[in-house]
């Protein structure tokens, strides 16, 4: 360690430019009843945390892989409709000479069916160092705490084995991690809400980001990708009693079957 | 090529759609899977994770149950009745190719309690052959309550805002299939007693409470779901769309043969009763037949039966089928897991003594 002391400013501010380049997507929260159902809905509303002064730029990525520029107004980004149904990729930059920093989130936005693939979305390269979900959940389906997910880390399309990559949850946990020989991140997200109201519908969902750097040539290469998570339906539904119920169905089950007289529909003659 | 037993095509078909609409995203990709769902909402459950795509009722309930409400304080009906003709109209177009073959060949619930049932007898457990007819008239309007009240009148009281939200899908809530698709890929996640409210609990403990009922009686009783099940309503309202029928042109000796009534896994006693008259086919794709052709197989008269598709014949009831068939059944009847000494019989059994069909 006293051989390290003399290195500590290095090794900081080898850390420090990484760590403040961190650029990561956030819903701006809309107003209890905002939700119109399946109808006319107010567009998406997000904030980039981390921003720096100077040029970045906000891109959404349709479905059919079309660009589409955002401009923010007052440092929030609204993404309406595109017509289009499916997924969409959200994706910032800002970049320098010394840093590129991006932030990725991806939406399902309603509309036609755009007639592409999400595979498609994800085989696009965004930037060069990529967190891509694989897969993105299905259509109705959301990122709960319990269940396992995976994710790809990228660079320049080619997947990173052992990367170190963090998640960090609004609720405060933080938790670091490497990627597998294949260059994949196995996690379940952390049961970490603060109190759960018994309830599918009853919890605000919080927000999960998951963070990498890279140094290459010179350049730190630093990505995030952030979703909202909910907790596990576990929380308030006991698989235990539910198999007991059914337990309890099979043995009425046979019980009726016992007494269901073994008779035949053809006529005796 | 002639064919000579249509239940092994049959339950090869089953066992094909089984795997692709239950395992189907495993297999062909999630992406893929969800827009199958897009285009045809009509065939799977959608509580499974894996699967290739949607039961029609879940869209159908949620459309009523999002939409009702809103169209009425809007005025605005087309919002209302575009997604839900949109869902009947996917679901017709498959209809009006499989008709009420959906059901009996298909349908992944009604492969599942087919087997379930097959092991009962090969285990030895007692056979019902089928329900008096005291029974069957009972539980025949239950599917019309089910598509009536669950799928269409709950879901439309909850938009109005008569019942609390929570009964938005009740069918699906005590579905079997939402249990047994999950169930077989591997997660108990659909099998539970939910305690966020006092609607939820109540749906949930009568589903998990009807799965266990119908694995219990699938054992004895041929698809005990299947009588009840509102899909086979659903299907019964446009029968006379499909191209698929079952046609009858019956003979003198129907009324004392009663073979194809006895080899109905739905106990339809109509077809042996009814249109037993020799000049004219009828068409007897009756609201509770599934297809599934058992009693074409079992007819031992030479075209009493068959199934016509656009109006030609595709299957016919013949004599010399008949005793193959009825042959290959008292074989694979003796066959049992619990006494596996016992052979199939080497002569040929007499046709037209029934036996179990």
């Amino acid at each position: 360690m006293k051989l390290l002391r003399p290195c500590w400013p290095v090794l900081l501010a080898l850390y420090l430019p990484a760590a403040q380049a961190q650029l990561v997507w956030q819903p701006v929260l809309t107003a209890p009843g905002a939700h119109g159902g399946h109808g006319k809905r107010p567009g998406k509303q997000f904030r980039l945390k981390g921003e720096r002064a100077g040029q970045h730029s906000v891109v959404l990525h349709q479905p059919d892989l079309a660009l589409q520029s955002l401009i923010p107004d007052e440092g929030v980004v609204t993404v309406s409709s595109t017509g289009m149904n499916n997924y969409h990729a959200l994706v910032a930059r800002q970049a320098s000479a010394e840093s590129e920093a991006v932030a990725l989130r991806y939406l399902y936005l309603n509309g036609k069916p755009s007639g592409h693939s999400p595979s498609e979305l994800l085989a696009q390269p965004l930037s060069r160092l990529e967190i891509v979900p694989a897969p993105l959940p299905r259509e109705h389906r959301r990122y709960e705490t319990r269940k396992p997910y995976r994710f790809e880390v990228r660079f320049d399309q080619q997947r990173m084995p052992q990367q170190p990559i963090t998640l960090s949850t609004q609720a405060g946990t933080r938790l670091d991690m490497l990627t597998d020989e294949q260059g994949i991140l196995s996690l379940t997200l952390p049961e970490d809400f603060a109190e759960i109201k018994p309830g599918r519908r009853n919890n605000r969902p919080l927000e999960w980001q998951l963070t990498t750097y890279i140094r290459d040539q010179g350049v730190i290469y630093n990505t995030s990708l952030s979703a909202p998570y909910h907790p596990s339906p576990a929380n308030w539904q006991s698989y235990g009693l539910g198999l007991a119920v059914a337990a309890l169905g099979f043995g009425v089950g046979l019980a009726v079957n016992r007494r269901l007289p073994q008779q035949s529909r053809r006529k005796s003659k | 090529m002639t064919l000579t037993n249509l239940t092994l095509l049959r339950r090869a078909v089953q066992l094909l759609a089984f795997v692709f609409l239950v395992y189907g995203a495993a297999v062909m990709g999630v992406y893929a899977a969800d827009k199958l769902s897009g285009a045809l909402p009509s065939l799977a459950c959608a509580y499974d994770e894996k699967g290739a795509d949607y039961c029609a009722l879940i869209p159908l309930q949620h459309q009523v149950g999002h939409g009702l409400g809103r169209a009425m304080d809007s005025g605005n009906w087309l919002m209302f009745f575009l997604p839900i003709l949109t869902t009947l109209g996917t679901f017709l177009l498959m209809f009006v190719v499989l008709n009420k073959a959906f059901c009996g060949w298909i349908c992944p619930l009604g492969f599942f309690q087919e087997v379930v049932h097959l092991i009962g007898q090969k285990l030895g457990l007692r056979k019902v052959n089928s329900l008096s007819n005291g029974w069957v008239d009972k539980l025949r309007p239950v599917k019309w309550l089910m598509l009536g009240v669950l799928v269409f009148g709950l879901p439309a009281l909850s938009s109005l805002g008569f019942v609390s939200k929570e009964l938005g899908d009740p069918f699906c809530k005590i579905c079997p299939s939402r249990i047994m698709t999950t169930l077989v890929n591997g997660t108990n996640e659909q099998l539970y007693v939910d305690t966020a409210s006092y609607p939820y609990m109540a749906l949930s403990v009568i589903g998990d409470f009807l799965f266990g009922l119908m694995v219990a009686m699938a054992l004895t009783l041929r698809q005990p779901f299947c009588r009840v099940c509102p899909l086979l309503a659903m299907h019964a309202l446009f029968r006379k769309l499909g191209m698929a029928r079952l046609v009858k042109q019956g003979s003198a000796r129907c009324d004392k043969c009663g073979l194809c009534a006895q080899a109905c896994p739905m106990d339809i006693r109509e077809l042996q009763t009814d249109h037993n008259d020799t000049d004219k086919a009828h068409d007897i794709t009756l609201a509770d037949c599934t297809l599934c052709g058992r009693c074409v197989e079992f007819c031992p008269d030479k075209d009493v039966l068959q199934i016509r598709y656009l109006n030609l014949p595709l299957f016919s009831a013949d004599p010399q089928y008949f005793k193959q068939r009825n042959k290959a059944q008292k074989n694979w009847d003796k066959i049992s897991i619990t006494d596996l000494t016992v052979r199939p019989a080497t002569k040929a059994a007499k046709p037209g003594k029934g036996g179990s069909a």
